[in-house]
């Protein structure tokens, strides 16, 4: 896969090629095979991971040895935008499923960009914002279905679906 | 058959950006009805004929459903299925008030004589005349099928019905048909060509340089309103092979050729090409306006069009779709950019209901402001969820379809 092309037409799509190739070429290549782990729990945060090939597991630990998976995610994706954005540690440990190839984008030059008003940082922080943003949207309806203070049960499909149809979307 | 799978991949792949269910998706998918039906008539030999009849009915939420009735030997319930779903959502697309079926009679007309033709014709009528309708179902022609035998099934139904010319379109002019029919596909795709490249700031139709595979109804009428536009038609295929004149065809002459030897082959001025290297050709507009999955894994590459309009009915296989979408290759999908038909048989059906017959002229504005305003959502669908324009139609379709849904109560 053309990592260039799969960062304009995919992850942040109002970047022109020029500008995904500036962007990339301040990135360092990582490679890993199944079961290797690319980001730690815990450990500082270094930067945004650009994941081009393979599948990766996203796991919060719970303490006693268990885990939870919180997701599976397929190239091509982001990791690490939450801690880009409110910095400190890596909230969640990554694990290659497959074999896999990122690019990662350290913090420092992220940072140095934003500091010099590199419109190319920003616009990669509007495209994790809506990555972002989508994510709490869901993760509110979790909230509510878990909070069994649903006015409509969880299961209702039509309602839901419904309720998807005329306030979520228009046509 | 392969237009069929590709219908439901690219309504799942809609309804994943939409999060529905897999019960939703269900739900939307399995049709209202299928029927198969005994067509049996007496040959003119006196040999007893039996054939087998389908009409399936998908949607109708939206309104009354409407689609095609094709005479082939391959006609069977899992092609009317896929067809008949195509059909609701190319309506809810154009916002029609329609849902979707379709159907037919697995035959090859070939082999029935006029009077056998309109035999097999009434008596299919006699076995569905109760789940067809004005308000209820109305076909069309569709492939083998055409406008006398439009007009039969017409006089079958309303013998039993009383007069009901809005049971089916696509009637002859002289029988309650609606001008403007003949060439509103062909219309329709330059209309909504006009839309994309308004919307991509790419200019007018004039001057740029266009490829169409397929010279019938849609190819050719498409051919003659971009020659209009001072487009340039550089190259024109059919069944038998393809032109090419870099400096533009003569359109209304390529015409005046064709209808006097059924074939593009040796119009004056030209070279002939094969069909694999027009799709490849250096164009600004390629438009395959005859079969199914021409474009494929293997050729898509090869296409140096900066668009493509789908004026055929599944031109580009999915796999297609994914390099033409990796490349950002802008195409028009087919359940919009040949919407321009089944847009103005509404409008037959609209007039005969009315009793009340409109002008050519306000046939083609109320076509154009159709074509505009579902291009209009289409894309705006597909800016706000950055998704392709394929993608975005099938989007609005499940939208509008699943709000009649929700609206109407299951």
């Amino acid at each position: 896969m053309d990592f260039v092309d799969a960062v304009c037409t995919r992850l942040c799509r109002t970047l022109s090629r020029e500008e995904a190739q500036d962007l990339l070429a301040g990135t360092q290549l990582l490679a890993a095979g199944p079961g290797e782990i690319l980001r730690k729990e815990g450990d500082a945060a270094d930067g945004l991971y650009f994941l081009f090939e393979g599948k990766v597991a996203v796991d919060r630990d719970l303490g006693d040895g268990n885990r939870m998976r919180l997701a599976e995610l397929e190239a091509p994706t982001l990791l690490g935008e939450l801690s880009l954005v409110v910095g400190g540690s890596v909230t969640a440990t990554v694990r290659a499923l497959t074999d896999c190839r990122l690019r990662i984008l350290a913090r420092t030059d992220f940072e140095h960009r934003l500091a010099t008003n590199d419109l190319v940082a920003y616009k990669l922080l509007a495209a994790v914002a809506e990555v972002l943003a989508r994510r709490v949207l869901r993760l509110n309806d979790t909230l509510v279905d878990l909070s069994g203070r649903a006015a409509a049960p969880p299961q209702d499909d039509l309602a839901r679906f419904r309720s998807k149809l005329f306030s979520e979307w228009s046509f | 058959m392969a237009g069929v799978d590709d219908v439901n991949h690219y309504f799942r792949k809609a309804a994943r950006v939409m999060d529905l269910s897999s019960r939703i998706e269900r739900l939307l998918v399995t049709p209202h009805r299928e029927v198969k039906v005994d067509v049996s008539v007496t040959l003119d030999s006196g040999e007893l004929g039996t054939f087998i009849g389908y009409r399936v009915q998908h949607d109708r939420s939206r309104g009354p459903m409407k689609g095609g009735l094709r005479y082939h030997p391959t006609v069977d319930m899992d092609e009317a299925l896929g067809l008949a779903s195509l059909m609701t959502w190319k309506t809810a697309v154009v916002n029609l008030p329609y849902g979707g079926a379709k159907g037919g009679i697995a035959v090859d007309p070939a082999n029935l004589s006029p009077r056998e033709l309109e035999r097999l014709t009434r008596r299919f009528v006699q076995q569905i005349h109760d789940i067809i309708g004005p308000q209820q179902d109305i076909p069309a022609p569709d492939v083998n099928t055409n406008a006398q035998i439009m007009a039969w099934i017409m006089d079958e139904y309303s013998k039993m019905h009383g007069f009901s010319p809005a049971v089916v379109t696509g009637k002859p002019v002289d029988l309650f048909g609606s001008k403007g029919r003949e060439e509103a596909t062909g219309r329709g795709v330059v209309w909504a060509l006009e839309e994309l490249l308004a919307d991509l700031g790419a200019g007018a139709i004039e001057g740029k340089r266009f490829a169409i595979q397929g010279f019938g109804n849609v190819g050719s009428w498409a051919a003659r309103f971009i020659h209009e536009k001072k487009g340039r038609v550089v190259a024109v295929s059919d069944v038998t092979g393809g032109i090419r004149n870099p400096e533009g065809l003569d359109i209304p002459a390529l015409v005046a050729h064709v209808a006097k030897t059924r074939t593009v082959q040796g119009f004056p001025g030209t070279d002939a090409i094969g069909n694999e290297e027009l799709l490849a050709l250096d164009v600004d507009v390629l438009i395959p306006a005859a079969l199914g999955g021409v474009l494929t894994a293997a050729n898509a590459k090869d296409v140096r069009a900066r668009i493509v309009v789908e004026a055929a009915n599944g031109p580009t296989t999915p796999e297609a779709d994914e390099v033409f979408a990796a490349r950002g290759l802008p195409i028009l999908p087919d359940i919009y950019a040949n919407a321009g038909g089944v847009t103005v048989s509404y409008f037959e059906w609209a007039q005969n209901i009315q009793q009340f017959t409109w002008d050519e002229e306000r046939v083609n504005t109320e076509l154009h402001r159709h074509m505009r305003e579902a291009y209009a959502t289409i894309a705006r669908v597909a800016r706000e969820r950055r998704v392709p324009l394929r993608t975005a139609a099938f989007i609005v379709a499940i939208g509008r379809v699943g709000r009649a849904t929700v609206l109407r109560g299951v």
